[in-house]
């Protein structure tokens, strides 16, 4: 009886210890949290033989595209084996603030990109092929990032931090040599673009056709609206009262609007002035109609404060060499924030 | 009993194994990066925060202690140091704040501005400082406005515009009938925008030639613009330098489409200290040169094209000398050369190929493979000659026999015994010579 009893214990002594090493173990091993509690801020991982901050970034912040972020946070982009890297969970500089400076998005603004038949010149000059492949190229070799404006804004609301180099890249056109040629040279180094386009003239000769703008859209580039014909909104026709000239503004936006997310199934939520030109007024009321940001055409970077309604950017056309271009792509604002 | 504590412990290893697999990678791996690990690194972490903090990254340096708080095996001096940053930190926000109102007294708002940043870098969740940099430095553009008793969209208008007419803006910003009163206590949204001109526009006076004329240029017309400003008075200053500012354009916009004659008759045009024209000048002057370079590319090709290396090769070697990083040029260089020293080889014509090889770059792998085999059969022609040397000289001929070992140091500069054989018949020959 009593050799029966002491096997039992024994037997349950052996269960409990294996229920223990179940409970205990098993979820430090898994990632050592219970689930509910809320996760730290950081994560100390160890790194393994040829890691990188994208590699890393795949494997804890589940995207390789967060890879920056591990980066910068370590103050560097390659790690040996057991090297000890932190992992920052969330961001660490809401609105690019550090102690050194504030962080500006360099916002360029193209014109028609490549040869261009039939589209009528606009105050946005073009640029050749060659020099934007160029462009994108010192961009690409530079470490900038090409941003979408979404991301941009969200950086503005102080809810999301940008990588250091950052930029975001627009084109006012809706020529077919954006697609033909513009588009293939970002895909190529990476990067993405916003294209603002004017719907009414969106098929004419030498215009992109819809389905070529939804291709552009499928492949993460983003389609603003540059107004319904992209005449500028700032000039008031000879003889037509302000109330004439309102409604003509508001039926500008809007039809511009509604056609793209018609035609696109999908929200546009970004305008460029036509012609870089507005004031409050026509800024209020793109507001109003539910646009989330808008673009003029004044050079300077954007800060996370800046006014969404009137964020600037730098006109790049055949005028612009490589000093200015690189002039233009300033990413902070020298100041001691400590 | 053995065998029920084997089982058992069997099943407590597949259970740890298996719930490790998953996160993981293996069990290895978590043995090496666990909590022991972890705790390892405490030193190195804190290091790190001491260094962050010095920097004046506070925000980071805290969140590193709260880590080291997570994995020290001892966190009572993370414990200290959090709470000695929490405060370090707030007494610093808090410091920031009330020196940014105080340059808003002041009237220095690029300080302000630069001191409510500062607190919002460390304390992104301080609201006070968020609110002074979006009420004074983040332009928005709506105001908001309370509605009183007796409001209607005409009165408010009449408030914010000057102008009843503009009730209709009232009611579109805020989604209302124009004429209908107002409850008193609603939130309005209005534009932040004063019509800085009169309600309506008159018709202006008719546009003269020349004013019909800076129209176009604004739109682009230039051709257009030229024909309007060529009606108005020649004799005027500013017709004249409207028609240089056209002229100018057109010259810009030639350049850019490649028809570079043309862009030199339009700059030509224009007066030499016009605004933009040197930089103009310049550019053209650079895509003239650019234009004949590659004119000079193409026949350079061709040449090769037609099997005529030598001229080929001189041609992409003066290319060279203009652009020597120009990498197609280096390539078409290098490519005639071979082939050009293929062609003497194959006429075993191996001094020629030899000197055509001698500037051949290395990473031209069949330029490199040619060269080997030409300096080979410049070593047998060589001995050859060598050979014929020693006969002459066997037969007494001691100038012919000179004459062939030259001829092999000629194929083969490391041919010593030609040397040495050269300098003993000459000796040999001045002996003779000075006999009585």
């Amino acid at each position: 009886m009593s050799n029966r009893w002491s096997r039992f214990f024994s037997g349950a002594s052996y269960t409990l210890v294996a229920v223990l090493i179940l409970v205990l173990i098993v979820p430090a091993a898994r990632g050592g949290e219970p689930p509910g509690r809320k996760p730290p801020p950081l994560l100390l991982v160890r790194a393994r033989q040829g890691d990188t901050p994208q590699q890393l970034a795949r494997r804890y912040l589940k995207a390789a595209s967060k890879g920056w972020m591990i980066a910068e946070y370590n103050g560097k982009d390659t790690f040996s084996e057991g090297e000890a890297v932190v992992i920052p969970g969330a961001a660490f500089r809401p609105g690019g603030l550090s102690p050194d400076g504030i962080q500006i998005v360099p916002v360029m603004a193209y014109g028609d990109i490549g040869d261009t038949a039939g589209q009528k010149h606009r105050r946005l000059s073009r640029i050749s092929r060659s020099a934007f492949h160029e462009q994108m190229r010192w961009l690409s070799e530079s470490g900038f990032t090409a941003i979408s404006p979404d991301r941009l804004v969200q950086f503005m609301a102080f809810t999301a931090q940008l990588p250091r180099q950052s930029v975001l890249i627009t084109a006012d056109s809706e020529s077919q040599a954006f697609y033909q040629h513009a588009a293939p040279i970002l895909k190529v180094f990476g990067m993405t673009a916003t294209v603002f386009v004017a719907p009414g003239r969106v098929g004419e000769k030498g215009a992109m056709t819809w389905d070529q703008i939804r291709t552009l859209s499928e492949e993460g580039f983003t389609i603003g609206c540059r107004g319904r014909y992209g005449r500028s909104l700032t000039r008031r026709k000879r003889g037509q009262s302000f109330k004439e000239n309102f409604s003509w503004i508001e039926s500008e936006l809007q039809h511009g609007k509604k056609k793209i997310e018609a035609e696109l199934g999908k929200p546009c939520r970004f305008l460029a002035y036509p012609e870089g030109r507005s004031d409050n007024l026509i800024a209020a009321m793109a507001a109003n109609l539910g646009f989330s940001a808008a673009f003029n055409q004044s050079p300077g970077g954007t800060p996370f404060y800046a006014d969404r309604f009137g964020i600037h950017r730098s006109i790049v056309d055949s005028h612009t060499d490589h000093d200015r271009f690189s002039d233009l792509l300033a990413t902070t604002i020298a100041v001691d924030l400590k | 009993m053995m065998r029920a504590r084997l089982s058992v412990l069997a099943v407590i290893a597949w259970a740890a194994l298996s719930g490790c697999a998953g996160s993981m990678g293996s069990f290895s791996a978590w043995v090496h990066s666990g909590p022991r690990w972890r705790a390892e690194q405490s030193d190195t972490i804190s290091v790190r925060a001491r260094v962050l903090e010095a920097r004046g990254e506070l925000g980071m340096a805290l969140d590193h202690w709260r880590l080291i708080e997570d994995i020290a095996a001892d966190p009572k001096e993370a414990e200290r140091e959090i709470q000695r940053l929490q405060e370090k930190i707030d007494a610093t926000v808090r410091s920031h704040y009330q020196a940014g109102l105080a340059k808003l007294t002041n009237n220095r708002p690029t300080d302000a501005r630069n001191h409510f940043l500062a607190a919002l870098r460390l304390d992104p969740t301080f609201q006070p400082a968020m609110r002074q940099i979006r009420a004074r430095f983040s332009p928005f553009p709506f105001r908001v406005y309370q509605t009183v008793p007796g409001d209607r969209p005409a009165s408010v208008a009449r408030k914010f515009f000057g102008d009843e007419k503009k009730a209709f803006l009232v009611a579109w910003f805020n989604h209302l009938p124009e004429d209908q009163a107002l409850p008193p206590g609603s939130l309005l949204i209005l534009p932040e925008w004063k019509d800085a001109g009169p309600p309506e526009i008159k018709e202006k006076p008719a546009l003269g030639p020349l004013d019909l004329a800076r129209d176009r240029l604004s739109g682009g017309d230039l051709r257009g613009a030229m024909a309007l400003a060529r009606q108005a008075d020649p004799s005027d200053a500013k017709v004249q330098s409207l028609i240089h500012t056209i002229q100018f354009e057109q010259a810009a916009q030639q350049v850019e489409a490649g028809r570079l004659a043309d862009a030199a008759t339009s700059l030509a045009a224009v007066p030499d200290g016009f605004d933009g024209r040197a930089a103009l000048a310049e550019k053209l002057d650079f895509a003239l040169k650019q234009q004949q370079f590659n004119l000079d590319l193409k026949n350079a090709r061709e040449l090769f094209d037609q099997g005529r290396y030598g001229p080929c090769l001189d041609q992409a070697e003066r290319l060279m000398q203009r652009a020597p990083d120009h990498t197609a040029v280096a390539r078409l260089a290098a490519e005639a050369r071979y082939r050009l020293a293929l062609e003497y080889f194959d006429h075993q014509h191996y001094r020629e190929a030899r000197t055509v090889l001698e500037s051949m770059e290395e990473s031209h792998e069949a330029g490199t493979a040619l060269k080997k085999a030409v300096h080979n059969r410049m070593v047998e022609l060589a001995q050859v000659h060598y050979r014929n040397g020693v006969k002459h000289f066997i037969n007494e001929d001691l100038n012919k026999a000179i004459a062939e070992w030259k001829i092999a140091i000629d194929c083969d500069p490391d041919h010593a015994k030609a040397r040495e054989n050269i300098e003993n018949a000459r000796r040999l020959l001045q002996k003779i010579e000075t006999l009585p």
